[in-house]
């Protein structure tokens, strides 16, 4: 059971949030220029890594903001969240570790 | 009946206090501060229950919870709970306890057969002899588990309450012994939050079953109040920490009233569960002894050790007045010297080849026999121990030989060394180091979670004398504190004279030996007590190949019965490494998991059980609808009326007459549980555009329009009409189970991907209480009450007008979910009642009827318009569902837009949304039946769609339903088969979805 | 006709224990407020519109005799009101990139007070309300049960409010009820 830092709240049980996969996935624009190969890879495929993974987190039992998150997926440790419009903060070097 | 084995005087039971209670309907009589073991071993009765799968008879093994053997059905009827431990339930008067386990007594149990047999029921025998055929295992399950059965469950609901509850501190103290006791006042100095949990009733630990209890006690009751000064400290006792989960998550069950006896505890819980927040954990939660594996360890009479010292130092019983104490350790001769001192004629059987004069100086001081370099290499007597044979071990302690003693006693006190409690730690994600010195694995402080951050002390720690105990637990205490910026006292600890000896050097010895092999005769050597797992099954799994730690304990089941193992983890491991002749880290451990104890489901839950279980969810006029005699309708949360039947109706005939009501007259439906979404900001129609499929630039303020939503994948996820309020402000509804979706939908697209645009999105689901009047007066009955024109002209189908209905301001939409004449009027909630009444009321003059749900879907159907989640399952285009016309062709971008051309979706033969109408008119098709292109005697049978809504029709006068059919668009006028469950073929021709008005002239009337 | 029932989820409902007094504060004005509460346009509005310094630390509120505002987020705010909600909402409306919206009947607010309100509500909510970690003056949004809620503590006695949403009022109420015999 998480502590989730919501950029907005601070720390809040996880029991507050949602997650909803994979961030920083933008809508490509002129979709009915794309093939069907690029469509589906917008649609279908996300990357599933052993390790750090940038992905989206709703707080929805709180301010109803959506953040990003950089979280590792062995070891659950929450390296960073940030807000939407903030830059990507950088993964760790140190191979997962923690 | 006496208590034979109770002491005069000496241990914390309150000999002015006896208490009364049963086992297997004999009475007995203990004392206040008993546990029900103590106060049966106090009486004697050595025989507590017949074991798992061989039903031997067994005894007490521990005075703790790690106790293996002595499980008990606790009370009766509905307060009655099986595999109780008679070491943890503390005695009150009337307690009811029977042994578990045998059939038809304890004494003659007719399943202890199964010993005779015990060659055949090796490790892994169900498995080898239950697999095949599969099917059978349904059969063969039910006599397994009654054979390996252990309590049994309560028939009746449980009475007790539970409570449930969150917390917060800086320090979690997880034991108070002495280095919890330590910890948590070092921690509390500098003015932490901490919160200590203990599993005993009261603070202490090992502490008091040492047996200079006045020292002791006066270290308690100076740690007690030096923690009550401090009004954010919190000590828990009764509570047993049973998980530690994520980011220092913890878990811990408090028996409130459970010493109280079943329905004594007033008004409050039974059960606590507490969910514990702590920023640092400091665990200090002991260790457990573990046997000896020798032959016939089982017998009773056989202890732990350390449980023998407890019994008699805490509880004031002495087990047995002929002890023998079997060790490779030092810290076992305390309990020789305990039970000498306390009258018992006491012999030492050491397989250390020898031990240290100052050791030998005190055995010989109370005229105790010693045996260094032997071991016990047989135990007699069935039902109790009687006697002991003890042989010399040779040089490497692999067998043993000489003469035989034999040694009469009725007590065995064995002690491998100790084990400490690592499971809180592992649980974290911790990892473990084995230590030689102890033979025992301890945590491994470099290489916990990071996120789960605690520090072990004391003896969970490998430091297993008291001062050091305390030492390391003022030293944790005051790190923990710490770390979450507290300054504490200096971490001095307390210290004071305890009677104990220290672990000394261990000499492990995993496997004792006897006179012939390990697994032939007719001995056991037992590890796993409560699962009944022998040395012998191990060395058949190596055999076999199952070295692997997770395949040890999965094909041999040790350590996976409900005390996951605590006395026989680590011999389990030892005597594998010894046979695969590496090392005891080299075989490593399995991760302990939670919960560390047993625990009831029903304080898991607490109080969200019964109505607090899943919200219901209620309306305005939730009242209204109870009062004249709704049935509910359970839809997402929510308590929506299903129907009204009248005296003498049954459902069908109740759905019948307000399905032909709405069509003939008027009907009014509660329709407030769809969500409702307020949208303003100068860029609200480009959002609306986005996330529906049709065009909306062009809709008037003041009118609505039906959209349709699409995920990406081009499939239909809500749907729901939106109106234009003014310029830049619309209200958009939804689903009753979607709208939390779609708002959250709406909500992931603004922030995430067009957060310049200016669009603020509010949920008003609840602000609007909503009616719904369908029918043909529909419009003289609004008429009536309303301040609004709603002549045909001045209000038009789609439109919304805002005045007053029943004197309140009301949003007036002309919408139609049934395809007649129909108007849903807002009001603000507060106003809901009064509108229902208002309308019931005014409807008397035009035979008004409330409807429910099911009218609401027989009338939609009977218009073909879809149920979202119903006819659609996520895997439905528009096109799939016959209403392309939805479907913007000028839009450049909307949300799904692409899918609609993948190669998937414009594929042939996809399933599409028909009408069927059966053959016989009076067959209503169960919903889900399979339309099949051909039809045989079983399964499987190519299937080509399925039906999705099927209703009897009052208005068309038959039956009808919907159903996704391959290419069904083009199929209509063809007959199709069904062949449902039970077996029965049915014909249906393929028709239209839209059953009444096809024109459509009633709604726009 | 003339003089229509208002009513509330709870119906004025109350819980009067040992240590623990549960009032519905009955039909309580709400708008929420969205805009830039950031820019100097919005905050000049809001100011001039309460008639109090309306800048706002996450998780806090104020309040004086006629309103109380609470944050919800960075750019949304809870507005309680004696005044007419409409007139409000469009007074606030006129500012640049803002919106409103009257959701005065959307929830109720319970008022708690008495020794147990703290553990009645770590009952249901993972939130800590130890008053070192909430005080007077903060507020927040968390979940009691399965209920979303709005939190907020007006003094240290304690007395805090409780902003839920009519269909989940009941649940939550007797969600009180219950626990109010265990904590």
């Amino acid at each position: 059971m998480f502590i989730i830092n919501c950029p907005y709240c601070g720390d809040r049980d996880q029991t507050e949030f949602s997650c909803h996969g994979e961030a920083h996935i933008p809508r490509p624009t002129e979709t009915k220029k794309m093939t069907d190969e690029e469509w589906g890879e917008y649609v279908f495929f996300r990357t599933n890594p052993k390790g750090y993974h940038r992905e989206r987190w709703l707080h929805d039992h709180g301010c109803r903001r959506w953040f990003n998150a950089l979280r590792h997926t062995v070891t659950d440790e929450f390296v960073a969240s940030y807000k939407i419009e903030d830059p990507r903060p950088p993964i760790p070097d140190n191979g997962g570790q923690s | 009946m006496t208590q034979t084995h109770r002491l005069l005087e000496g241990g914390l039971v309150d000999r002015s206090k006896p208490l009364t209670f049963t086992f297997d309907g004999m009475t007995y009589t203990g004392y206040q501060g008993d546990t029900l073991a103590s106060a049966l071993l106090a009486n004697g009765v050595r025989l507590l229950g017949r074991s798992f799968k061989y039903h031997r008879p067994r005894g007490l093994i521990a005075a703790g919870s790690e106790e293996p053997n002595a499980l008990m059905q606790l009370e009766t009827g509905p307060y009655t709970e099986p595999n109780t431990r008679a070491t943890c339930v503390e005695l009150y008067d009337g307690l009811v306890a029977k042994s578990q386990n045998r059939w038809p007594s304890l004494g003659f149990d007719v399943g202890a057969a199964n010993s005779l047999v015990a060659r055949f029921l090796p490790a892994g025998f169900y498995y080898k002899t239950f697999m095949w055929p599969a099917s059978m295992w349904m059969t063969y399950e039910k006599y397994i588990r009654k054979a390996a059965g252990l309590g049994v469950s309560p028939t009746e609901n449980d009475p007790d309450v539970y409570h449930g509850t969150y917390a917060h501190c800086d320090v979690l103290v997880i034991g108070a012994g002495p280095a919890g006791l330590a910890a948590a006042t070092a921690a509390a100095s500098g003015g932490a939050r901490v919160m200590v949990l203990d599993e005993n009733n009261t603070p202490g630990g090992a502490l008091l079953g040492t047996s200079n209890n006045a020292a002791s006690l006066e270290f308690i009751k100076r740690s007690e109040q030096a923690l009550e000064q401090h009004e954010n400290v919190q000590l828990l006792t009764r509570t047993t920490a049973t998980g530690y989960y994520d980011y220092n998550y913890i878990t811990a069950l408090e028996k409130v009233t459970d010493h109280m006896g079943p329905g004594n505890g007033g008004k409050s819980p039974r059960q606590r569960f507490w969910k514990i927040r702590a920023k640092q954990v400091v665990v200090a939660a002991g260790s457990i002894e573990r046997p000896l594996v020798f032959a016939d360890n089982d017998r009773p009479g056989v202890m732990l050790a350390n449980a023998v010292g407890t019994y008699i130092n805490r509880y004031g019983v002495l087990p047995g007045n002929d002890v023998v104490v079997f060790t490779n350790n030092d810290s076992a001769y305390q309990v020789a010297l305990d039970a000498a001192e306390n009258g018992g004629v006491v012999t030492v059987v050491d397989t250390r080849p020898s031990v240290s004069s100052s050791l030998k100086t005190q055995l010989e001081q109370k005229n105790i026999k010693l045996f260094q370099g032997h071991a016990i290499t047989s135990v007699q007597g069935a039902k109790g121990v009687e006697s002991v044979r003890v042989m010399k071990l040779s040089a490497d302690g692999d067998s043993v030989q000489g003469q035989a003693w034999e040694i009469d006693c009725s007590v065995v006190a064995s002690s491998g060394g100790w084990t400490p409690s690592c499971h809180m730690v592992s649980q974290s994600g911790g990892k473990l180091k084995y230590i030689e010195s102890i033979a025992a694995f301890v945590p491994d402080e470099s290489r916990l979670k990071k996120t789960s951050p605690n520090i072990s002390a004391g003896s969970c720690n490998g430091s297993f004398d008291t001062a050091t105990c305390i030492q390391q637990g003022a030293r944790a205490g005051l790190d923990a504190a710490t770390r979450c910026g507290f300054d504490g006292a200096a971490a001095s600890g307390d210290s004071f004279q305890v009677n104990e000896i220290p672990l000394g050097t261990i000499s492990p010895l995993w496997l004792v030996p006897t006179t012939h092999p390990v697994g032939e005769g007719r001995s056991k050597h037992f590890h796993d007590f409560q699962n009944d797992v022998t040395a012998a099954d191990i060395q058949l799994a190596a055999r076999e190949g199952f070295v692997s730690v997770e395949h040890l304990k999965r094909y041999t089941t040790t350590g996976m019965a409900t005390d996951q193992g605590k006395t026989s983890n680590l011999n389990a491991l030892a005597i594998m490494a010894n046979i695969q002749g590496v090392s005891i880290p080299e075989v490593g451990t399995t991760t302990f998991r939670p919960p560390y104890t047993p625990l009831t489901l029903g304080a898991v839950g607490g109080q969200e059980s019964r109505e607090l279980f899943i919200q219901e969810r209620q309306t305005p006029m939730h009242e209204w609808h109870v009062d004249n005699g709704a049935e509910f309708e359970d839809v997402g949360d929510w308590k929506r009326s299903w129907y009204y039947p009248q005296a003498g109706e049954d459902m069908h005939s109740a759905v019948q007459r307000e399905t032909l009501a709405v069509r003939e007259s008027v009907g009014m439906l509660d329709a407030s549980t769809l969500g409702k979404i307020d949208i303003q900001g100068k860029d609200a129609v480009k959002l609306i555009e986005m996330v529906y499929t049709n065009n909306w630039q062009k809709l008037a303020i003041g009118s609505c329009r039906y959209g349709l939503m699409l995920n990406e994948h081009g499939m239909i996820f809500d749907d729901g009409v939106t109106t234009r309020l003014a310029e830049n402000h619309y209200h958009m509804t939804t689903t009753t189970g979607g709208a939390a979706r779609v708002m959250g939908w709406l909500e992931e697209w603004l922030q995430t991907e067009w957060p310049e645009w200016e669009v603020y999105c509010t949920s008003v689901t609840e602000q609007w209480a909503v009616m719904a009047i369908n029918g043909p007066k529909a419009r003289e009955l609004l008429q009536d009450i309303t301040d609004i024109d709603v002549s045909k002209d001045a209000f038009p189908f789609m439109t919304m007008r805002e005045g007053k209905v029943a004197g309140v301001p009301a949003r007036v939409y002309r919408i139609s979910f049934t395809g007649e004449l129909a108007y849903e009027v807002n009001v603000p909630a507060r106003y809901g009642k009064h509108l229902i009444e208002a309308l019931a009321a005014a409807g008397k003059k035009y035979d008004l009827c409330p409807y429910g749900t099911e009218a609401m879907h027989v009338l939609r159907a009977e218009k073909g318009f879809i149920i979202v989640g119903q006819d659609t399952d996520g895997t439905v285009t528009p096109q799939d569902m016959d209403m392309d016309w939805i479907v913007s062709k000028t839009k450049e971008e909307y949300l799904g837009n692409r899918s609609q051309a993948r190669i998937d979706t414009q594929r042939a033969a996809r399933p599409q949304l028909i009408g069927l109408l059966t053959e016989d008119p009076t067959v209503v098709l169960p919903e889900g039946a399979h339309i099949v292109s051909e039809v045989s005697d079983a399964p499987p049978m190519p299937t080509i769609g399925h039906v999705t809504s099927s209703y009897m029709s009052p208005n068309v006068g038959r039956s009808i339903a919907l159903a996704l059919l391959q290419d069904g668009i083009n199929r209509k006028g063809d007959v199709v088969t069904l062949r449902l469950m039970n077996g029965e073929v049915h014909k249906a021709t393929v028709s239209d979805t839209v059953f009444v008005d096809a024109e459509g002239v009633r709604v726009r009337g | 006709m003339d003089n229509p029932v208002k009513a509330t989820p709870l119906e004025m409902a109350a819980i009067d224990v040992d240590g623990l007094t549960v009032a519905e504060l009955g039909l309580v004005n709400k708008i929420n407020l969205r805009g830039d509460f950031d820019s100097q346009a919005c905050n000049a509005a809001l100011t001039e519109l309460l008639g109090m310094d309306c800048r706002l630390e996450a998780n806090t509120y104020v309040s004086n005799s006629a309103s109380t505002l609470f944050w919800l987020g960075p750019n949304e705010r809870m507005l309680y009101t004696d005044g007419d909600p409409q007139s409000v909402a469009e007074r606030w409306r006129a500012a640049p990139g803002t919106a409103a919206v009257d959701v005065s009947d959307y929830s109720t607010v319970l008022r708690l007070s008495g020794a147990k309100t703290r553990d009645v509500i770590a009952s249901g909510s993972p939130f800590d309300v130890h008053p070192q970690h909430f005080g007077v003056g903060q507020c927040t949004q968390t979940r009691f049960g399965n209920a979303s809620v709005l939190l907020s503590n007006h003094a240290d006695t304690p007395v805090f409010q409780m902003q839920v949403r009519w269909s989940f009022a009941r649940y939550a109420f007797d969600y009180i009820k219950r626990v109010a015999d265990y904590v």
